[in-house]
């Protein structure tokens, strides 16, 4: 797999070169600045960019804008935000409309190298990446105000891990259920949370739409 | 024995009442001998007109007594002069009754220079000097044709054309010629009238650029006199006749005489005026300063001496410097700095020029001598310094307290500028220590993670493998820590993304619901700052020490202050809301907290935007 990195601080940027290298993944460029990187990838653009949310000048979402440029450009290019906090509204912007090939990851998970490897596999293929602790946080919140009283404890493992971009398939194996188990669950969560968007059968796409209604659903919260 | 003898010493009693000093004296002495002037003059003719005599005497006397009064004045001296002469004129005038000798030619330049000085002290009235252009022209003018005029008349024509005898009369008649005396007579006749109507325009010209209150003063004694200058153009008319009877010429004298007459008693109005305005001013004072306050004061001030453009700062001692109706310290060295230091007295006295933009201060002293505060007047009441003294003798009390005030004020304002630095002290070290700690530390530990990824992915060794995955997940706790002391300190959401986003998490944190409703767009960062403090402390109250279930939040921008309300269905005991309320006074804003038991409670909290 071939990856290009924009990250501003130097000293992280060296050693998450190092770490992708020696893992077998080939850094095909690697900048300070998004703008720097939207060049330097403009000729021979890499399977997926690697991109810190937080780069000068405004240190606000940089990350967000750069991913969308790259999209545009070319929208087979798969996008990894990477952020040192949780606490980042703007990163969901990331999955406003019809995200596809685009994850968010905390730096902390970016260490272990089978989280990294797997994510940036996931968003090659297409798929929606969400790190858990940033969904589990959107749970949390939710949790507080009582709204998922309804779902039984199983429900709301597989509501954060739908969360997190996984398919019904992924979902089962993760807890060790069977396919059709998952899917009654989803179905339930859907109902009780009222959702609306169908379980569907199980690709990439659907997955994508899934975790959109999900996300909008945990996100709403403060205006509701 | 001895005698102790104690000597009390008594005033002495004044023998004249007080509205008759030595200028009345004086005046009055002027009036006389002015009045007996004219009763010599016009002799012939008062035997057969008692009445005419009264008035014209009257006349005389009055003009003479007022000039004489205004003559003691610095700046109306020259008018009081003017007008002195005036008076003097007016009775050489009536020798034309002798109907002998010099009299007769004398008459009619006695006529000119009476209406010249009257008109002339007028327009130098009451700055002593021809201030525009118009009046040093309508003056020239003046001269020109009030003394041409007569010298016309008796160039051109014999003693008995202008109604005197010519064998007693001394009347040179160099070329004498009826058709060359009626041209004159016709030319200086519609040369009165058009001097008359320009005279009113001059006047009217003049009034616009006047200050309030000598635009009341003047008002009344620019109308007399144009009122006076245009009957006596018009009266002239039928001794511009020729050979007209000496009665009816020292008739239109005695009708001359008598209107001029207006001229002193409005003069003498406007006097009055401003005496009563100096003696009512003391009580108007105190009337509008009770109760004191700094403002009031000020408000007196400018009511009684109707100048809406004065302003005041008081001494404050703490400070060693003066400070506005708000315990701001100003600056005084400005423009100004040499008018305060030359104090009020010299200046009064100075000739500057009153223009609409002249200002100028007055210091005013305390009982002790040390200084009270400072005035600062437009340029108009430059001429009114016996006014603005009465104002400030009669607000002298005031001014004290209202002092107090003011230094009370200044002692809260340091403590408010002293708060305020250490505020923006405090919040400019939290964000240095937060940034450090997001770019220096923060960042290093991450590298050092991504260095033990790096090893456990390329050991073989099981044991090693083993250890480096502890490391790492002892480092992701110490990232965590790291991370919640940086947000205690400052957080990173604030100055990056602003207060809408940083109280959205801060509300997911505390475990009620919370409504927000921020405005999308930045504040300045110290007001950001403050409003999140106040914010998260109102928000953890109102779930610990009140018990909220359900809480909304609303920030909006009000004019230049920013307005948060807090809504809660719960009731803040009186302990934190009064710690909420000291936090929001030492910002310079004000709290209010609605509400009661069972129906919630809307903590409003109102800063100004700096």
């Amino acid at each position: 797999m071939r990856v290009a990195l924009a990250e501003d601080s130097g000293i992280f940027r060296q050693a998450l070169e190092t770490l992708l290298t020696t893992v077998g993944i080939e850094v095909v460029a690697s900048a300070a600045t998004g703008d720097e990187l939207f060049t330097r990838v403009a000729v021979d653009p890499p399977d997926v960019a690697i991109v810190d949310l937080h780069m000068p000048p405004t240190h606000t979402n940089e990350g967000v804008v750069l991913a969308r440029r790259l999209q545009v450009r070319d929208p087979r290019i798969g996008v990894l935000v990477l952020s040192a906090f949780n606490e980042t509204p703007q990163a969901l912007e990331l999955f406003r409309d019809r995200p596809r090939g685009v994850g968010y990851l905390l730096k902390d998970h970016v260490t272990d190298v089978e989280v990294l490897r797997s994510a940036l596999e996931r968003v090659r293929r297409g798929e929606v990446v969400i790190d858990p602790d940033v969904v589990s946080r959107l749970v949390e919140a939710r949790h507080h105000r009582r709204e998922l009283a309804r779902l039984s404890e199983r429900e709301r493992d597989v509501l954060g891990l739908m969360a997190e971009g996984h398919s019904n398939a992924g979902i089962g194996r993760r807890l060790h259920l069977s396919a059709r188990t998952v899917e009654d669950h989803v179905r339930a969560i859907f109902t009780k949370l009222r959702i609306t968007a169908s379980g569907g059968p199980d690709g990439p796409q659907d997955t994508n739409k899934r975790v959109l209604a999900v996300l909008t659903w945990l996100r709403a919260a403060e205006t509701r | 024995m001895e005698r102790v003898i104690s000597v009390i010493s008594v005033p002495a009693r004044r023998r004249t009442p007080p509205w008759f000093g030595r200028e009345a004296r004086r005046a009055l002495a002027a009036g006389l001998a002015v009045a007996a002037l004219a009763l010599g003059a016009g002799w012939p003719y008062w035997r057969g007109h008692p009445a005419a005599a009264a008035v014209t005497l009257g006349c005389c006397a009055g003009i003479a007594a007022q000039g004489v009064l205004l003559a003691t004045g610095g700046r109306t001296r020259r008018t009081g002069l003017l007008f002195l002469a005036a008076s003097v004129c007016w009775a050489v005038n009536w020798l034309a009754s002798w109907d002998a000798y010099a009299g007769p030619i004398l008459s009619p330049y006695a006529q000119a220079g009476f209406f010249l000085a009257l008109g002339v002290g007028v327009l130098m009235y009451p700055d002593g000097r021809l201030e525009y252009t118009a009046d040093r022209i309508w003056t020239v003018l003046a001269v020109l044709i009030l003394m041409g005029g007569p010298t016309a008349l008796w160039v051109t024509s014999e003693p008995e054309w202008a109604a005197f005898h010519g064998s007693t009369v001394w009347w040179p008649a160099p070329f004498p010629d009826a058709g060359a005396f009626e041209t004159a007579l016709r030319a200086s006749a519609a040369l009165y009238v058009f001097l008359a109507l320009s005279f009113a325009a001059v006047l009217l010209l003049r009034l616009p650029r006047m200050g309030r209150f000598k635009r009341l003063l003047t008002l009344p004694v620019t109308a007399a006199l144009a009122f006076v200058g245009l009957s006596a153009a018009l009266t002239q008319r039928p001794v511009m006749e020729p050979s007209i009877a000496l009665a009816d010429l020292l008739h239109v004298y005695a009708v001359q005489g008598a209107v001029a007459t207006l001229i002193p008693c409005t003069l003498l109005a406007s006097g009055l005026r401003l005496r009563i305005a100096e003696l009512t001013v003391a009580g108007r004072m105190l009337r509008l300063t009770a109760p004191v306050t700094v403002e009031r004061v000020r408000a007196a001030l400018r009511d009684v001496l109707r100048d809406p453009t004065l302003e005041l700062w008081f001494w404050a001692p703490a400070e060693r410097a003066y400070v506005d109706a708000s315990g701001r310290p100003a600056d005084l060295t400005g423009s100004g700095a040499a008018r305060v230091a030359g104090s009020g007295a010299s200046r009064l006295a100075g000739s500057g020029r009153a223009e609409p933009g002249d200002r100028w201060r007055r210091t005013v002293r305390a009982d002790d001598g040390g200084p009270l505060a400072v005035v600062e007047f437009g340029g108009a009441l430059r001429d009114h310094a016996s006014l603005v003294e009465a104002a400030l003798a009669a607000g002298g009390r005031a001014l004290e307290t209202a002092r107090l005030q003011a230094a009370v004020h200044a002692n809260l304002e340091r403590v408010r500028a002293a708060y305020g630095r250490l505020v923006r002290a405090e919040a400019a070290e939290r964000e240095r220590l937060a940034r450090d700690l997001h770019d220096g530390a923060q960042q290093r530990l991450l590298a050092l993670g991504a260095m033990l990824g790096t090893l456990e992915a390329v050991t073989t060794d099981p044991a090693v493998k083993r250890h480096t995955a502890g490391c790492r997940r002892e480092l992701m706790t110490a990232l965590a820590e790291l991370r919640a002391l940086a947000r205690e300190v400052r957080p990173a959401l604030l100055v990056q993304d602003g207060l809408g986003p940083a109280l959205e998490v801060a509300a997911e944190r505390i475990g009620v619901r919370v409504v927000l409703d921020v405005p999308t767009g930045r504040l300045p960062p110290d007001r950001e700052s403050a409003l999140y403090g106040l914010l998260c402390e109102t928000l953890s109250y109102a779930v610990e020490r009140a018990g909220a279930t359900r809480v909304t939040v609303c920030v909006r921008p009000s004019g230049p202050r920013l307005v948060a309300e807090v809504g809660l269905d719960g009731e803040i005991p009186v302990g934190p809301a009064a710690d909420l309320a000291g936090r929001v006074g030492a910002l310079r804003g004000h709290l209010e907290i609605d509400g009661g038991p069972g129906t919630g409670t809307t903590v409003r909290m109102v800063l100004p935007c700096e």
